[in-house]
């Protein structure tokens, strides 16, 4: 019996604790301390692991996994106060408990250990403490890549003369296609279908131009026509970038799926609910536009890869399911997971094999939204919900049992070469040797690129399969093979690995 | 192309080769460092910086501050009374300047097949040549001016600017990633120096073709108010040239490390001669047979051939006008109040010709969609 958590203790002490504990064999699923309730004692755990979980809406929801030597319990020993959260068995559990009367009654037939028991709860709060405040003082650095809380100012970028006249005349061209079709509507002489073909061919002219006014050449041109404001092609980009955002801002977020990928209410655009809108397909908006407009953008190649990719990572996922061994336990982890649709989608489908499905997520909402859909689905006693970071600063990260299959579909998009880097360490670390890993980015061939950087101010990393071969091999996967594919669109890399 | 001319031993070319990668990394520099500020901001420092001095910037960016420095130490060697004397000497030759700008000195620059790339590096930055062609002539008239260079004078200003604009060519090439290093630097010192030669002595090489002789004086005095420009346009000092002799060499050289002119060249050409000189000039066929005809003869057959000209019969107009040329050189070199009176022509002449030239240069031409040279690795793609 020995923890990192109390440092300071002697062998001594450590002897004196030993006549005291009891060791307990708790089955998986038994709750060792529930939420508000009143136990004083210090948990070791000796072997197998349990999950620190808090309620949500009435939703438990994990905020930590603790394993071999990890100690729980301390925080109400010291208060006590009732347990903040709830302390259950994730695997069939070996743990030590010394009641909270024994170790009262060591404390005090010897002062020094008291000393050094509250030296060693001391170093470890002020451990925790530390790693909480780095992350405030962060604001959320971690959490970056992921959520992206501040947009910036679009403007600056270019001058008036260098946005080209022509650009212009073709946005006065947009203007009049959409309000043309809107007043037809109006009077009845268009039909919904005529009018969504209309429209399309309109919305689909400014996805055009973005192309052709964002490439390197008519970048020299517009950059040529005012040497003198100093403008690089990026800004000039941007430039182009705000100048069709401004002209079209107005029209094109009359789409409810447009507008919500836009505006990022939970700070990051792949949110739970816009993905929800993005799989449904179901074009909602306002004004008479508004749900023509969402038609043609559900229709884009950025919704048909999110929903492709998503199908796809279920066929890939049971394709894995079905290679292990019958009858076995399968743990399968889904980082920045969302509300994981494929992956409870397949426990659902999967039921002759078991799977163990862990779904973290900085988002509490998304699994609150993933702990409804695994009760409806009747899957709560196999899923795990964690709220935590995958990628960050050591200490900072959840921790998870081995796993069979981790995935991360979407993640990459949002995290620099070096945080993949990190999340494939990451992945290689939960993956058991045999198990397989599978991440997916954005290729460069995604149709929308621009349109999510400038119309939706959804910045996004586009990688090919080799650059992701790339980052697979700086990772600790090293030279294993890499299997690269795409889904059904080709703008979703998928790249997969075996340990 | 710089390596293979250099490797046949010519250590005089090997050593001026360097130029041709060289840029001007004082306004380099500000470029860089404009770059980082809001459109406009940089424009707005370099105004009050023009216009008011370096110490009336808030907060300058030490690049800003490096580059006055330089420009506003006037070198000891500048003689003000010989940069007037040039001055009045340039804006005497009047029309007769502004047809050898246009047929003899840019033909000469033109001809550069790596220096002309900056100019054609889009098919559509063709359709500039004639915007480009006032904008010249606006700069060497600004410059030219009695006090232009001075320091808060409109040639002083314009020059600057004209550093900077090639400044941020250079990143906008530099950045585009299709530049090939191959061709130098883009507006490298070689070419900011040919250019430089190509106005000045370059300039009265080509009176002289046309039958118009200035003192030499005038020569003297013409080629030190361009040295002078040169410094404030940031050529380097070992490319600054004092005497014709020097700039016929530096031409030379520059010739020989370039090459052949190539079909960038040939289009450059084409649009510099399609170029009217007044709105109801465009699309007239025989005033392109003009320039022609003129140009071949001022640049000979051999180079007119290289650059592709076809040939007219308008040649004869400059057979006819040499004897009338020569004979206004020689009035104003002898006789003291058309020689005074003549600069103030010049300059009116100059002034009406170039705001009917911007007024034609709103007509566009035919130009290829992509560049006539590709770099080696669209060669290879």
């Amino acid at each position: 019996m020995k923890s990192e958590t109390l440092p300071t203790l002697s062998p001594r002490d450590w002897e004196l604790l030993r006549e005291h504990v009891t060791v307990i064999h708790r089955p998986r699923g038994e709750v060792i301390l529930a939420e508000g309730g009143h136990r004083r004692a210090i948990f070791i755990v000796k072997s197998g692991s349990v999950r620190v979980e808090q309620s949500q809406n009435g939703l438990g929801i994990a905020l930590a996994l603790l394993g071999e030597g990890e100690i729980f319990g301390e925080m109400g020993f010291v208060e006590n106060v009732p347990a903040s959260a709830s302390v259950i068995v994730q695997d069939d559990a070996e743990l030590e408990v010394i009641e909270g009367d024994a170790l009262e009654s060591i404390k005090a037939s010897d002062p020094g250990f008291s000393v050094r028991f509250y030296h060693g709860l001391a170093i470890s709060l002020a451990r925790r403490l530390r790693l909480t405040s780095a992350r405030l003082s962060r604001a959320g650095a971690g959490e970056a890549a992921q959520v992206n809380r501040h947009r910036v100012a679009r403007t600056g970028n270019i001058t008036a003369r260098q946005v080209p006249p022509a650009l212009g005349d073709r946005f006065d061209q947009f203007e009049q296609t959409m309000l043309s079709v809107k007043l037809a509507l109006r009077a009845g002489s268009l039909d919904a279908e005529a009018a969504a073909r209309q429209l399309s061919v309109g919305c689909d002219r400014v996805a055009a131009l973005l192309e052709e006014y964002t490439d390197s050449d008519p970048l020299v041109e517009i950059g040529y026509n005012d040497l003198l404001s100093f403008r690089d092609q990026d800004h000039l980009e941007a430039g182009i970038g705000d100048y069709v955002f401004r002209e079209t801002f107005g029209t094109l977020l009359l789409s409810a799926t447009m507008a919500r990928c836009y505006a990022k209410p939970r700070g990051f655009p792949d949110d739970h609910e816009t993905m929800a809108m993005i799989m449904a397909g179901q074009a909602q908006g306002d004004d008479r536009l508004g749900p023509l407009i969402d038609r043609w953008f559900l229709d884009r190649p950025l919704c048909r890869t999110r929903r492709a990719s998503a199908e796809l990572m279920r066929r890939r996922l049971g394709a894995e399911v079905a290679a292990c061994p019958p009858g076995e336990s399968i743990r399968i982890a889904s980082l920045a997971s969302g509300t994981a649709g494929e992956l409870l989608d397949l426990c659902a489908i999967s039921e002759g094999a078991a799977i163990e499905a862990s779904l973290v997520d900085l988002d509490g909402e998304a699994l609150q939204a993933a702990a409804r859909q695994a009760d409806r689905l009747g899957l709560s006693d196999r899923v795990i919900l964690v709220n935590g970071n995958v990628v960050g600063p050591p200490g900072e990260v959840v921790s998870l049992l081995p796993q069979h299959i981790v995935y991360a579909l979407g993640l990459c998009d949002y995290l620099t070469d070096d945080e993949v880097v990190i999340l494939l360490d990451r992945l290689y670390e939960l993956v058991v040797p045999g198990g397989c890993a599978l991440v997916t980015n954005l290729s460069p061939d995604n149709g929308d690129r621009l349109v999510m950087q400038h119309l939706l101010d959804w910045q996004a990393y586009h990688r090919s399969g080799e650059q992701i071969r790339a980052l697979f091999a700086r990772s600790a996967f090293g030279d294993r093979a890499v299997e690269i594919f795409a889904d059904a669109t080709g703008a979703t890399v998928f790249a997969r690995c075996i340990k | 192309m710089v390596t293979t001319v250099a490797s046949e031993g010519d250590h005089r070319i090997q050593h001026y080769a360097r130029f041709w990668q060289t840029e001007d990394p004082l306004a380099d520099a500000v470029a860089a460092a404009f770059a980082e500020r809001a459109a406009g901001g940089g424009r707005a420092m370099l105004e009050t910086a023009l216009n008011r001095g370096i110490g009336a910037v808030d907060d300058p960016p030490p690049a800003l501050v490096a580059l006055f420095k330089q420009l506003d130490e006037v070198p000891y060697w500048v003689d003000w009374d010989k940069v007037d004397r040039g001055s009045a000497a340039f804006l005497r030759t009047g029309l007769l300047g502004m047809a050898v700008l246009n047929l003899f000195c840019l033909p000469i620059m033109y001809y550069s097949p790596c220096g002309n790339k900056p100019l054609v590096f889009t098919g559509n930055l063709l359709k500039r040549a004639p915007r480009r062609l006032a904008e010249t002539g606006r700069f060497v008239l600004e410059c030219s001016r009695p006090g232009g260079l001075r320091r808060f004078s409109d040639g002083f200003k314009t020059n600057v600017k004209v550093r900077l604009m090639h400044a941020q060519v250079r990143r906008l090439l530099w950045r585009s990633g299709r530049w090939n290093s191959k061709w130098g630097a883009p507006v490298n010192q070689l070419y900011m120096a040919g250019t430089n030669v190509a106005l000045s002595a370059g300039l009265i090489e080509g009176l002289e073709r046309l039958g118009y002789r200035m003192g030499a004086g005038d020569v003297e005095a013409l080629l030190h108010l361009w040295r002078y420009t040169g410094y404030i346009s940031g050529v380097a000092p070992e490319l600054q040239i004092s005497t014709r002799e020097e700039g016929r060499h530096l031409g030379e050289l520059i010739h020989q490390l370039e090459g052949q002119p190539d079909d960038d060249s040939r289009a450059l050409i084409t649009a510099l001669m399609s170029s009217s000189y007044h709105p109801r000039l465009e699309g007239a066929a025989w005033t392109q047979k003009v320039n022609y005809g003129v140009s071949r003869k001022l640049i000979g057959d051999a180079l007119a051939d290289e650059l592709g000209y076809p040939r007219t019969h308008w040649g004869w107009t400059v057979s006819l006008a040499r004897p009338m040329a020569g004979s206004l050189g020689l009035i104003h070199r002898y006789v003291p109040l058309l020689r005074s009176v003549a600069p103030r022509w010049g300059d009116r002449t100059w002034d009406f010709m170039l705001d009917l030239i911007m007024a034609g240069s709103k007509a566009e031409y035919h130009a290829p969609a992509h560049l006539a040279r590709p770099a080696p690795e669209e060669k290879a793609a």
